[in-house]
């Protein structure tokens, strides 16, 4: 396992995120042409936060809900900050998850090119032992 | 060479401490002035020593150890401090918990943080 896929699971746990489909919540990046709504995530940055053996440690982690509009990546956001809490994804314990914000991209399109849909990216920080 | 506190750990009673972040020790001695008159430099004599330690935790009030370690506030009682630096590289002595102090805000975990007064002699070992 790793931090990564257990941010995913915890994203995907108890179908809390009930408007974008499991398939569809990825690391990194999604294609361009891909179905929306979508989710796209990625770890930060990692610190060492506790001494001994087996120490504490934190990550910030950013959380990217897609989708045509505003109003519905906003809903998308609202579940995200749900579905991120405290608990045991796949064999890590994350003993803190703190909302650290959010942001909202209205989407984008000019004359002749491919519209940008809607964007909101929640930035969490997770306190984990691994 | 460089040591890191992958083998770090501090137990005060005989408990070892969870979630610690900062451990500090202190040792210190003081010095008595016995300089004389028509003598311009000064002249000290060793005198005492007097020793202090700090930790700061990840406090959780569901965590057996940080309760065993705060209750030593209301007991006012010596125990046992062993602060290992690095493995086997240790401070031993017996400390009064002297400050126990939490602190929290928005954005972030809770935090405490502990001071001992050091009473008697100090092993490093």
């Amino acid at each position: 396992m790793s931090l990564e896929s257990s941010v995913r699971d915890m994203l995907v746990a108890g179908s809390t995120i009930s408007l974008v489909p499991d398939a569809r919540v990825t690391l990194g990046f999604r294609l361009q042409d891909s179905v929306l709504p979508a989710i796209t995530y990625e770890v930060r940055e990692t610190q060492l936060e506790t001494i001994g053996a087996s120490p504490s440690r934190s990550a910030t982690v950013e959380i990217r809900a897609i989708d045509e509009t505003p109003l519905s990546v906003i809903a998308i956001a609202a579940q995200i900050r749900t579905a991120c809490a405290s608990g045991t994804y796949g064999g890590y314990v994350f003993s803190a998850v703190i909302d650290q914000g959010h942001a909202l991209d209205a989407p984008a399109v000019g004359e002749g090119d491919e519209m940008q849909p809607a964007e909101s990216v929640t930035t969490i920080l997770i306190y984990y032992t691994e | 060479m460089a040591l890191t506190t992958s083998g770090s750990a501090v137990t005060f009673s005989g408990v070892t401490i969870a979630a610690v972040f900062t451990f500090s020790f202190t040792n210190q001695r003081e010095t008595i002035d016995v300089s004389e008159i028509g003598i311009v430099s000064k002249s000290f004599i060793a005198g005492s020593t007097t020793a202090t330690a700090n930790l700061e935790i990840f406090y959780d009030q569901g965590n057996a150890s940080h309760l065993t370690l705060e209750a030593f506030i209301a007991s006012g009682t010596a125990a046992s401090l062993v602060i290992t630096s690095a493995t086997a590289q240790t401070y031993t002595a017996s400390a009064i918990l002297t400050s126990f102090e939490i602190t929290g805000s928005a954005g972030d975990v809770i935090r405490a943080s502990c001071s001992f007064q050091i009473t008697g002699a100090v092993t490093i070992a």
